[in-house]
């Protein structure tokens, strides 16, 4: 027996090889089935609906779906693997343990007053920057060995509980398949599906998967759904089924603005102008034609970049980026920060670059990377920073805090410590173990060398920002 | 410091209307308290699976006696349950009446919502005037779009005229021999809401609800309530 119904309050399960599991609580609900907390909080379950009278041909589906999982090279991805399958009659698996870890939907299942408070405490602008790109970042791993997650919801990701954790997984492995075998699995969450997908005239693919990132990446930042504007809120429900297969304006469309929202927060505060071109292509002319979708691997530079573009606010602790003047939340003009701006050294012509300044395949343009530093607290320079195709890692090369007009410079990695700071007259000081405390009030300003001048390397030069006036 | 505030749109409404018989044959066999438990949970389940999108509403219509609107059209996370109690006649067709004025009452029924749930419940004969009222509520708009559940508790449940409430040739009604089939056919009902209310078009017919199985013995716990297995 796999369900045990002899108590009322507490649901068991047992796998196939007969451990049994107590089912907590539920964690998160997709299109499928639900995902459970297991007392002890080693592993979770994730339990199918299915009819009594479909479980068996379910089971046998699910369990060869598991058995190939098995064998994907995906073991240096976030991505909960499933341990076992669960004896009849429960059809689901005992995957991975998720631990401190809650569903994605915590980021847009906002409460219906009060939003701005939430969205602060939910760690703000800079977290969901950061989370979305953690999220890419998988995405796009999965997409580089020619596999498709599936079923992308906010549901089938967790995240870190804790307001300033920044890790993410995807939890349902169930899902994933090749793109080279074209899937007539139509297996969607309500209002992520691309609208090809819940049209019924594709299966799931790599574009599909994108169209289910960029709409959690909107409604993540702006609480708004990229479909849902106030034509279709306001209107009868037949339309909003129109909406979800694509046959409207998306809400901010340039040349559209029936269905422009005035609901959520504006997009000016939370989208930085290089996701909104990505936005733009995606709910545009990707709506109707998927391979105008910009494909996954443009969203994670630009959302890093956007994440490091940001300030914190010492009155209301929110984030917003350092370009506006003043807080968006609570309009207390922007404090003081240094913006370490990078730049490359190029060795054989002895001068600086502006980086990249390059385009990708589909004709994007790749944000420059930059480290926006502010007194709330240190933030490191990582290898997305300070190395040549170090792109979005995050292994932590040096730490920046601002104190006053004082930036507090310290080596994180041995590579590091062999670098060197240029000093405003002129003078070359090697970084090593110490802590170096910059006068940031230029110009000139200090530079910071990711290298030696004899090999191409990176450069990041301090500017100070005083408080707006 | 003030934080500046910023609106987000509505949750669409989901309104799910009850007319339930509380006429006195109700009040035997634990048939009323069943009932009332039976609302009570279903009403706990909407509030527990509430989304952002799609706001799950409650009215209730009673008919024992006179016919009367127990419980106004209101979300379901704003409702305090109180329980009905039987007594009087079976005066149907007004509670059928009263229900038609509801749905087409936009004021009460806002463009946005989706298609209702309606859900009649009766243990005996209807001893007014029913037909033409039904015939009103089938032809109106919005009423003769809402999705239909019946359920007759008892032997001397009037199961013709729970089939022409249905006015579906597919449709089932339900047969209620106690207490616990009373609250197994409201685990379904509220299945059937919450799947709707969580599909990718609310406004059509659930797909993935499971049969309804009179037969099926046990209940499946609290955790699984609600969750469409």
């Amino acid at each position: 027996m796999g369900i045990d119904m002899a108590s009322k309050r507490v649901l068991r399960v047992v796998d196939e090889r007969g451990t049994v599991y107590t089912l907590e609580r539920k964690l998160g609900e997709g299109g499928q089935g639900a995902v459970f907390r297991v007392a002890g909080g080693r592993v979770a379950v994730k339990l199918y609906r299915v009819p009594p009278s479909a479980g068996a041909v379910a089971r046998e589906r699910l369990s060869a779906k598991l058995r190939q999982v098995r064998h994907l090279p995906i073991d240096d991805l976030p991505i909960a693997r499933p341990l076992a399958m669960l004896a009849e009659p429960a059809v689901g698996y005992v995957m991975e343990r998720l631990t401190g870890m809650v569903p994605f939907a915590r980021m847009t299942d906002h409460p219906p007053d009060g939003v701005t408070a939430w969205y602060l405490e939910t760690g703000g602008v800079r977290r969901r920057l950061s989370l979305l790109a953690r999220m890419a970042v998988a995405l796009q791993g999965l997409h580089s060995r020619g596999l498709v997650f599936g079923d992308l919801s906010p549901n089938n990701v967790f995240l870190s509980e804790d307001h300033t954790g920044e890790e993410v997984c995807f939890i349902d492995a169930d899902n994933l398949c090749f793109e080279s075998q074209p899937s007539r699995n139509a297996v969607y969450t309500p209002f992520y599906g691309a609208p090809e997908v819940v049209a019924g005239r594709s299966g799931v693919n790599t574009l599909t998967d994108v169209h289910a990132f960029a709409v959690m990446a909107f409604e993540t930042l702006s609480l708004v759904h990229p479909f849902i504007g106030d034509w279709v809120s306001e209107g009868e429900p037949e339309l909003e089924e129109a909406a979800v297969r694509g046959e409207l304006p998306w809400v901010d469309d340039p040349g559209d603005d029936r269905n422009a929202a005035s609901q959520g927060i504006p997009r000016d505060i939370v989208v930085s102008p290089l996701l909104m071109d990505l936005f733009q292509a995606t709910f545009g002319p990707g709506r109707t034609r998927p391979t105008a979708r910009p494909g996954v691997e443009a969203w994670p530079e630009r959302l890093q970049t956007a994440a490091d573009a940001t300030v914190h606010c010492p009155e209301c602790g929110g984030t917003f980026y350092a370009s506006r003047s003043a807080c968006p939340w609570c309009d207390r003009p922007r404090p003081s920060m240094v913006l370490a701006r990078i730049r490359h050294w190029n060795a054989d012509r002895r001068e600086f670059v502006p980086i990249p300044g390059t385009r990708t395949t589909r004709g994007l343009k790749r944000p420059s990377p930059l480290l926006v530093v502010d007194e709330a607290g240190p933030r490191p320079l990582t290898r997305h920073h300070t190395h040549v195709g170090g792109r979005m890692s995050r292994e932590a090369q040096v730490d920046l805090a601002l104190v006053g007009r004082r930036l507090t410079v310290r080596a994180r990695s041995e590579a590091a410590r062999s670098w060197y700071l240029v000093s405003p007259d002129g003078g070359l000081h090697r970084l090593d173990t110490g802590e170096w405390v910059l006068d940031v009030q230029g110009p000139p300003w200090w530079d910071l060398h990711c290298g030696l001048t004899q090999e191409n390397h990176r450069v990041v030069t301090f500017t100070h920002v005083p408080e707006t006036p | 410091m003030a934080l500046k505030e910023f609106s987000v749109s509505a949750a669409r409404p989901l309104p799910v209307i009850l007319l339930a018989d509380v006429s006195g044959s109700m009040s035997v066999h634990g048939k009323i308290d069943a009932l009332n438990r039976a609302v009570s949970e279903m009403l706990h389940v909407f509030v527990s699976e509430g989304t952002n999108r799609a706001e799950i509403q409650v009215a209730v219509v009673t008919f024992g006696g006179t016919a009367a609107v127990h419980q106004p059209l209101a979300p379901a996370r704003e409702v305090t349950w109180e329980s009905m109690t039987a007594s009087g006649t079976t005066p149907l067709g007004a509670a059928l009446d009263l229900t038609t004025g509801m749905l087409e009452d936009k004021t009460i029924v806002t463009s946005r919502a989706y298609r209702p749930t309606l859900v009649l419940v009766s243990d005996g004969q209807p001893n007014d005037e029913w037909e033409a009222p039904l015939e009103r509520l089938l032809e109106s708009p919005r009423a003769s779009k809402a999705f239909r559940f019946a359920m007759g508790i008892g032997p001397d449940a009037d199961l013709d005229m729970l089939r022409r409430f249905l006015a579906d040739p597919e449709g089932r009604v339900f047969q209620a021999e106690d207490a616990r089939q009373i609250i197994e056919f409201f685990r379904w009902v509220s299945m059937s809401v919450v799947s709707r209310s969580r599909s990718a078009s609310p406004n059509a017919t659930p797909s993935n609800v499971p049969e309804l199985k009179p037969s099926v013995t046990g209940s499946t716990g609290d955790l699984l309530d609600g969750l469409e297995f």
